[in-house]
């Protein structure tokens, strides 16, 4: 009887593979196509003024190959601006959160190609792998060579060194702090991040409230709160006061203390939770805080 | 994040802390045996239903003499995670009734050992109860307290900077001679707000969870 159960406890143990890892990744909702301004679904900024529409020409939807170690992938993205002008001008690549795909996030992009003016700066998002139409499936691997293929697309259309800055939001910011701290592609020159979380390891203390080791549920290692502090670029942050998903104190603070950099900003947004800062905060007040980062 | 993939991502994550198994309060006999299973956890919502989440737990217990029961529990959901969670204890009758009229009153203490697979990461987590029962008939009902205590120190530059995590539990058990049924409540960490965390948990006020677990027991 003992060596039954022996043994079964050892089957159990060696074949134990549930993991909370896919959890991390929402993609939520299958599309067969990119509806953008008609879109249906809910979004991010629903309320955004018709003032900040892009119009339709300096809107391009295209694939890249994303490549990770060999992995590949089609993946999809969307550039507000005019692409026969990267070369000159300044660009914000836009890491969209862990759920839904770009539709979701396109008010948030229209808004982004309006600090300090309208379409003043290109804006470019992606959907990582296995989110949208992209293919694939979203590993944490696989987003840092998804947001890196985009990188290299900005290159290969032109970009000047210097003209690239990133804005991380959520789960988004896992690779723009990643990518901001390494010698990838083609260096950032401004770090933005909203509602960025600390790491995999203070999500789960967050949630058992004991010391229990992230190793326990998730093979996850990202960790914004260390990688920060490799970055050297200046650093903009926003957090929502009432973020109920990334708590101010225990996620954003931890990685706003940690920079190391020239310079930092802090926009604390009373009121706001996790997705709804800009229109907490006023998307002009939000836009000009912004546009005063990028310019200084 | 949607709610659901939150609590598929904190509910299991807190699960593991407050999935021990209904609590036994009231010692064997001398070289009695009991197997015992427990099912149940903190209460969350699903598609706007109340319902808890099935963690599952089995064990052994063995009766030292009449005041002392020595058990240990494998925590089987932490083991589909790849976490061998055992969960050694002894439970002290420190006062046994002589007769239905009298509350019995017990103590224990256990220790719940985590192994991972994957990194080989481990942690220890003593956990101190006091309990009290009553029982008519074929019927017990109890109610106690108990807490899990932080074992790795500082706590204050974590997420979770708590010393303890404490429960009061109240249960009811329906006794029969080779078998024992129990349905226990649980407030897990009623000094804890469960505001601003991942998960959305249901509770009294605005602190701590609610627990349900099932207990069934085979004595031999």
């Amino acid at each position: 009887m003992m060596k039954l159960l022996t043994i079964l406890f050892l089957i159990c143990l060696l074949t134990s593979c549930l993991r909370l890892d896919s959890n991390l990744f929402n993609p939520e909702e299958k599309i067969s196509s990119y509806q953008l301004d008609g879109y249906k679904g809910k979004r991010e900024c629903p309320d955004l003024p018709e003032k900040f529409n892009i119009p339709d020409s300096l809107v391009h939807v295209f694939q890249v190959e994303s490549d990770n170690s060999g992995d590949k992938a089609r993946i999809w993205c969307i550039y507000l601006g005019d692409k026969s002008r990267i070369s000159q001008d300044t660009v914000l690549l836009y890491c969209h959160g862990n759920k839904n795909h770009m539709d979701n996030y396109w008010n948030r992009a229209k808004l982004l190609a309006n600090v300090n003016g309208k379409n003043r700066y290109g804006v470019l998002m992606m959907d990582y792998r296995g989110f949208g139409l992209s293919d694939g499936t979203p590993t944490e691997d696989n987003m840092y060579a998804d947001v890196e293929a985009c990188i290299q697309w900005l290159k290969n259309n032109g970009i000047k060194d210097g003209n690239l800055m990133v804005y991380g939001y959520s789960l988004g910011s896992a690779p723009a702090i990643k990518l901001a701290g390494k010698i990838n592609v083609m260096p950032f020159s401004k770090l933005i991040l909203e509602a960025p979380y600390g790491n995999a390891q203070t999500m789960v203390e967050d949630a058992a409230k004991l010391s229990l080791p992230s190793s326990y549920f998730t093979n996850v290692k990202v960790n914004n709160a260390d990688e920060i502090k490799k970055v050297s670029v200046q650093f903009c942050w926003f957090h929502g006061a009432n973020d109920e998903f990334l708590s101010l104190p225990v996620h954003g603070q931890k990685v706003f203390d940690n920079y190391k950099g020239p310079y930092k900003e802090a926009h604390i947004v009373q009121s706001a939770i996790h997705n709804n800062l800009p229109s907490v905060m006023g998307y002009e007040e939000y836009l000009s805080v912004l546009g005063k980062f990028i310019r200084r | 994040m949607n709610w659901i993939h939150r609590f598929l991502f904190g509910v299991f994550i807190a699960g593991f802390a407050s999935c021990s198994p209904v609590t036994q309060v009231k010692p064997l006999e001398k070289n009695q045996k009991a197997v015992t299973a427990s099912f149940g956890g903190p209460m969350i919502v699903y598609s706007k239903l109340p319902i808890p989440i099935p963690f599952c737990n089995a064990g052994f217990s063995y009766g030292l003499n009449s005041r002392v029961t020595a058990s240990a529990q494998l925590g089987l959901t932490s083991l589909a995670f790849g976490v061998i969670q055992l969960d050694p204890g002894i439970l002290y009758g420190i006062r046994m009734p002589a007769n239905n009229h009298q509350i019995g009153i017990s103590a224990f203490l256990k220790t719940h050992l985590l192994l991972d697979k994957w990194e080989g990461n481990f942690r220890w987590y003593p956990e101190l109860g006091i309990q009290t029962y009553k029982e008519w008939g074929r019927n017990m009902v109890y109610a106690g307290a108990s807490g899990w205590f932080e074992t790795r120190f500082p706590t204050e530059k974590r997420a979770a900077g708590n010393v303890w995590v404490p429960m009061l539990n109240l249960g009811y058990t329906r006794q029969k001679t080779k078998w024992n049924l129990t349905a226990e409540a649980k407030w897990i960490a009623p000094n804890i707000s469960k505001n601003d965390i991942v998960v959305d948990f249901i509770g009294p006020g605005t602190n701590g969870t609610l627990g349900l677990y099932l207990g069934l027991a085979r004595k031999f």
